[in-house]
């Protein structure tokens, strides 16, 4: 339905990146006015605006996140109980839009994805089964971080994680979870703490949420439909 | 660091704002999308990732946005433009335009984001299914699956502007 003669623009842009090793594509570009026009269009930069420099300001700062989470928080839930522990080997860069905001003080929490063997910030897409989900955290005050695998109303969480933190350093937990080939979106509960819980304690807290005992971020994960 | 970002933002910022606009007409808002999608491309991992990983994101993320600007923005239905369905039908090189956009507009709606984002990589961008599924992220029987979903719609709002 969609096969031209034209090349698509995809495989125009990578052509001008030098990316497309294609004999015959380059044949066709070269007699194609259309085409050449398309890549006459996108022109040289002729001068990086200031919001560029910034850019690379802000990464070579570790400052605080850009963006934050929210308390008891919003979309992005979790991962199923039967998902494979993994442990990356990689630290995540610094999260992007995958965080959520938050009000000032509170936990963050970012998601990292890793599709194909690419890691990036979590864009809020469907996830695939066998994408990998790894979990990064800004624990503010509190020292321990409890991650629970939310399942139907019938099924007790699943722990999933349970840690010590230092106060007011960001970091990426050491483990990362494999989604399954379920359709259910994953849910996930991150609860902050600040003594150690026993499962059964965090399990209660969990239930509780007791606000000035711990902080609960919920995020859920929208999978992908299998064909 | 900051090098690698100027370096990427003189490779692929160009074609990112021509992409935007493809989708979204010439002006402030395709440069506005082309900005966030490189914002959030600079808080990647993929600074460092090769042409052909980099432009399937650039595609992926820009479209995304662009169809939540669309759908924001949700423009004031028109009557149909028999030429455009007719375009938006055919096999022919697609070519950018405003009555394109103006019909997928009408769709914001109704269509699912997913056949959204398929339509405007297909029938704006001229993808073919493979690479539409490259960029999205699905095999390619979804990706048919979603353009033929699009197409349906397309079919009912044809049938009622000749009614």
């Amino acid at each position: 339905m969609t096969d031209t003669r034209h090349p698509s623009y995809l495989e125009l842009d990578r052509h001008r990146l030098g990316s497309a090793c294609d004999a015959a594509l380059a044949q066709h570009v070269e007699a194609c006015e259309r085409c050449r026009a398309h890549l006459a269009r996108i022109g040289p930069v002729s001068e990086v605006p200031a919001w560029v420099g910034e850019l690379g300001a802000q990464a070579v700062r570790p400052g605080p996140p850009r963006l934050r989470s929210v308390p008891v928080a919003l979309f992005v839930g979790a991962l199923a109980a039967a998902a494979a522990l993994l442990v990356l080997r990689q630290p995540p860069q610094p999260a992007s839009e995958s965080a959520y905001d938050t009000s000032k003080g509170a936990p963050s929490v970012w998601v990292h994805v890793q599709h194909e063997g690419v890691r990036s910030p979590w864009d809020g897409a469907p996830l695939a089964s066998g994408d990998q989900v790894r979990l990064e955290v800004a624990p503010e005050e509190f020292t321990h971080v409890t991650v629970f695998s939310i399942g139907a109303r019938s099924t007790p969480p699943t722990l999933l994680f349970r840690g010590a933190l230092r106060p007011h350093v960001r970091v990426a937990l050491d483990k990362a979870w494999q989604l399954d080939a379920q359709v259910e979106p994953e849910r996930l509960t991150v609860l902050f703490a600040r003594v150690e819980l026993s499962v059964a304690a965090a399990k209660l807290a969990l239930r509780e949420r007791d606000p000035s005992l711990v902080h609960a971020v919920e995020l859920v994960l929208p999978k992908r439909a299998e064909p | 660091m900051q090098t690698a970002i100027t370096l990427a933002y003189q490779k692929y910022f160009p074609l990112l704002v021509r992409k935007c606009a493809r989708t979204l007409g010439d002006g402030h808002e395709a440069e506005d999308v082309a900005q966030e999608t490189f914002m959030r491309f600079a808080e990647s991992e993929l600074l460092s990732s090769d042409a052909r990983a980099v432009t399937a994101w650039l595609y992926r993320t820009s479209t995304r946005i662009a169809v939540d600007r669309l759908r924001a923005r949700r423009r004031e239905r028109r009557d149909a433009d028999e030429h455009a369905l007719a375009r938006l039908f055919s096999n022919d090189a697609p070519e950018a335009s405003a009555e394109l956009r103006a019909l997928l507009n009408r769709l914001l709606t109704s269509a699912t984001r997913a056949e959204l984002e398929a339509a405007l990589l297909s029938r704006v961008d001229g993808l073919k299914q493979l690479e539409v599924a490259e960029v999205m992220r699905l095999n390619e029987r979804s990706v048919r699956r979603l353009l033929v979903s699009f197409d349906r719609r397309l079919v009912r709002l044809y049938e009622r502007s000749d009614a």
